[in-house]
C-alpha cells in the first residue's frame, strides 16, 4: 500500500468520523425524539464557525478575513465552544418552536431557520466572512506536521472524540431518558398522560443533537483549516438523514453503519470517470445519488437495517407500527394543535 | 415618501407572483395532506422551460410561457404519481413524506444543475416603459404580471366554485374520508390537482423570473419559503385566505426594504412564517371565512 492510497484511506476515515458524529447526533434528535431537524446543518455550521473564531486571532484585514471574536484559544476549548454554541442555538430554537408545532410545520420552520441562517451568514461578512468563509484556522498539531500526512495526525483526534460521543449516546439510549424520549416520539399524548415531561425531554434531545452537530462542525473546520457556506448548503442534510434512516432510527450502532455506508457512497462517487468538458458533474451526481438512496431506504426498508432496541428485547416492527401515531398516513389537516 | 409608494407598488407585483404560486401550493397541500417541499422546484422549471422555448424555438414569450407551464403541470403529475403516491400507498407516515419531497427537491436540483448549469439567465419582455398609476410607478411588464395573476386567480376561483372538479377538490381538502364516502374519484381528482397546481407553479416561476433581474437554478428553492409563508398565513387548503396572505407578505417584503437592507427581504417572509406558525398556526382564514 503506497502512501497515496494510505492517505486516501486516512482522509476517508476522517470524513467517516465526522459523518458518524453527525449521524449519531441526528439519531438523538430525529431517531430517538422524532424531530425532523432540517436545520441540522445550520447547527453544524455554527459549531464550525464558533470553533473557528474562538481559535483564530483578531481579524486580519490584510487577508480580507473578517469575523467576530477571535480569541486564539487552544483547539480543544474551541471545539467545546463550538459544541456549546450549537447547543445554545438548539435550545433557543427548541424553546421557541418545539412548544406548539406538529411535525410537518416544525420541519418547515426548522428548514426556514436553516435558510435564514444561510442567508444572513452569507450576506454579512462581518460575522464569519460571508461567502468566502473562514480560513487560516490553526489546525491541531498543524504547525509541526507535514501537510501531506496530516490526515493521519488528525485521525486519532476524530477517533477519540467520536468514541466519547458514541459512549454518551449509548448511555442515553439505554437510560430512562432514552426510553422516555422514544415513548414521546411514538405517542406523545400517552407519554404525557403517564406523567412524562414531554416538552422538556424533546428540548433536551434537540440540544444534545445540536451539540453533536457542533462538534462535527468544529472537527471539520479544524481538519480543513477553512469553512464556508458551500460546506453546509442544504444538500448535506440528505446525507445525514440517509445515514440515520439506513441504520435504523433510535439505534446508535445503526447510525454508525449508516454513516459508513453513506460516506462510502459519497466518497466512491469520485471514482466514476468524468465527462470531458463537464467536470462539475461529480458533485451533482453525488447529490442525485444520495437523494435517490434516501428515497430508496424510505421505500424499501423505512425501519432501517437494524431494529431499535428497547431494554433487552428487540422491538417488533408490526405491533409498534400499529400502536404508534407516528406511523399513521397523513391525516386531513382540519386543525392544528 | 415616494420610495414608500414605489415599494408598495413592487409589493403588489410580488404579491401577484406570490398569489398564483401559493394558491397552487395551498390547494395541493389541502388535497394531498403533506407539504410538498419540491413545489418550489416546479417554479424553477417553469422559468427554465420558458427560457429554452424563447431562446431555442424562438417562440413568443406568451406562447412559450403557456407551453412551458403545461409542461410543468405534466412533470408535476409524473412526480406525483410515479414517486409520491408510491410512498402514500405504502402507508408512509407524514414525516417520511416530508423527507421524500425534500429528497425529490434536491434530486431535481441536481438534475437542473446538470441540464442547465450554474450561470444565471434572464427572461426579458421588452416592455420596460415606465408608467405612473396614481402614486405608483410600474413598468408595463409589472402590470402584465399583476394582470396575469389576477386573471389566473379569478379562473381558479371559477374552477373551485363552478366546476365539479373544483367542488371535489374542496371536499377532499376539507375531509378526505367523507369525500371518499360520497363517491368522489379521489385518484383522478388528485391527478387533476397535480396538473393544475403544477401549471400554477410554472406560471409563478415565469412571473418571478420576469420580475427579477436574473435567475438561476436556485430560484424555486429560495422562493419556496415565501410561498409557504403565504400558504400558512392564509390557512392550508384555503385559497382565498392564501390570496390575502400573499398580498400581506408580498407587500411586507417590499415595504421592508425601506427599513432593512434589500438582500434580507426574503428573510422577512421566513420570519413572518415562523411567527404565524407560532402564534396562529391555523392561519387567518377564520376571518375570511371557509372556502
Amino acid at each position: 500500500m503506497n502512501s497515496a492510497s494510505g492517505l486516501w484511506i486516512a482522509n476517508a476515515l476522517v470524513n467517516f468520523g465526522v459523518l458518524a458524529t453527525i449521524s449519531v447526533g441526528l439519531n438523538i434528535s430525529f431517531g430517538m425524539a422524532g424531530i425532523l431537524d432540517l436545520s441540522y446543518f445550520f447547527s453544524v455550521a455554527i459549531g464550525a464557525y464558533f470553533g473557528g473564531v474562538l481559535a483564530l486571532g483578531g481579524t486580519n484585514a490584510a487577508l480580507d478575513l473578517n469575523h467576530i471574536l477571535g480569541l486564539s484559544l487552544p483547539w480543544p476549548i474551541a471545539i467545546l465552544g463550538g459544541a456549546v454554541a450549537s447547543g445554545l442555538l438548539g435550545l433557543l430554537v427548541g424553546l421557541v418552536a418545539l412548544r406548539r408545532l406538529r411535525s410537518d410545520y416544525l420541519a418547515i420552520v426548522l428548514f426556514a431557520v436553516w435558510s435564514i441562517g444561510y442567508d444572513i451568514i452569507s450576506n454579512t461578512p462581518s460575522l464569519f466572512n460571508g461567502i468566502t468563509g473562514l480560513f487560516n484556522v490553526p489546525q491541531p498539531f498543524g504547525a509541526t506536521s507535514n501537510p501531506l500526512t496530516y490526515p493521519w495526525v488528525f485521525l486519532p483526534i476524530v477517533a477519540v472524540v467520536l468514541g466519547l460521543l458514541v459512549l454518551v449516546a449509548y448511555a442515553l439510549e439505554r437510560s430512562g431518558f432514552g426510553r422516555t424520549v422514544r415513548s414521546v416520539r411514538d405517542d406523545s399524548d400517552l407519554a404525557e398522560a403517564m406523567g412524562k415531561a414531554v416538552m422538556s425531554v424533546r428540548i433536551r434531545s434537540m440540544v444534545v443533537g445540536c451539540a453533536y452537530a457542533g462538534v462535527a462542525g468544529a472537527l471539520t473546520i479544524f481538519y480543513v483549516g477553512a469553512y464556508n457556506p458551500s460546506a453546509w448548503f442544504i444538500f448535506e442534510t440528505i446525507a445525514a438523514f440517509a445515514a440515520v434512516l439506513i441504520g435504523g432510527r433510535g439505534n446508535v450502532f445503526g447510525a454508525l453503519i449508516g454513516a459508513f455506508i453513506i460516506n462510502g457512497i459519497a466518497s466512491g462517487v469520485q471514482f466514476i470517470p468524468t465527462i470531458a468538458g463537464r467536470l462539475d458533474l461529480t458533485a451533482d451526481f453525488r447529490e442525485a445519488l444520495l437523494a435517490l438512496v434516501l428515497m430508496l431506504v424510505l421505500y424499501i426498508r423505512p425501519h432501517g437495517v437494524f431494529r431499535e432496541r428497547l431494554g433487552t428485547r428487540t422491538r417488533d416492527e408490526t405491533t409498534a407500527d400499529e400502536l404508534s401515531i407516528e406511523s399513521q398516513p397523513p391525516l386531513p389537516i382540519e386543525s392544528v394543535q | 415618501m415616494i420610495a414608500f409608494w414605489h415599494s408598495l407598488g413592487f409589493g403588489l407585483v410580488t404579491a401577484g407572483v406570490l398569489a398564483v404560486s401559493s394558491v397552487g401550493l395551498t390547494v395541493q397541500f389541502g388535497v394531498i395532506n403533506y407539504a410538498n417541499i419540491s413545489y418550489g422546484q416546479y417554479m424553477t422549471l417553469g422559468a427554465y422551460f420558458t427560457w429554452d422555448l424563447t431562446n431555442y424555438a424562438h417562440l413568443n414569450i406568451w406562447i412559450a410561457g403557456l407551453l412551458a407551464c403545461i409542461g410543468v403541470g405534466l412533470v408535476s403529475l409524473f412526480i406525483g404519481k410515479a414517486i409520491f403516491s408510491q410512498f402514500v400507498k405504502r402507508g408512509s407516515p407524514g414525516s417520511h413524506m416530508l423527507l421524500v419531497t425534500f429528497a425529490t427537491a434536491l434530486l431535481l436540483s441536481a438534475i437542473y444543475s446538470v441540464a442547465w448549469g450554474p450561470s444565471p439567465r434572464q427572461l426579458d419582455i421588452h416592455a420596460l416603459n415606465a408608467l405612473h398609476v396614481g402614486p405608483f410607478l410600474f413598468t408595463a411588464v409589472q402590470l402584465y404580471v399583476i394582470g396575469l395573476s389576477a386573471g389566473l386567480l379569478i379562473a381558479m376561483h371559477l374552477v373551485l366554485t363552478r366546476t365539479r372538479l373544483g367542488k371535489a377538490m374542496r371536499a377532499m381538502s376539507d375531509n378526505m374520508t367523507l369525500a371518499r364516502l360520497t363517491g368522489i374519484p379521489t385518484g383522478r381528482v388528485t391527478d387533476a390537482v397535480w396538473l393544475i397546481t403544477g401549471f400554477l407553479a410554472g406560471v409563478g416561476g415565469v412571473a418571478l423570473a420576469i420580475e427579477i433581474a436574473s435567475f438561476d437554478i436556485n430560484l424555486g428553492l429560495n422562493f419556496f419559503f415565501v410561498v409557504m409563508a403565504a400558504v400558512v398565513v392564509g390557512g392550508i387548503g384555503k385559497p382565498y385566505g392564501t390570496m390575502v396572505g400573499a398580498l400581506l407578505i408580498g407587500v411586507s417584503i417590499e415595504v421592508s426594504t425601506n427599513v432593512i437592507p434589500a438582500q434580507y427581504k426574503l428573510d422577512v417572509a421566513f420570519l413572518i412564517l415562523i411567527l404565524i406558525l407560532l402564534w396562529k398556526p391555523q392561519g387567518i382564514s377564520r376571518i375570511t371565512g371557509k372556502v
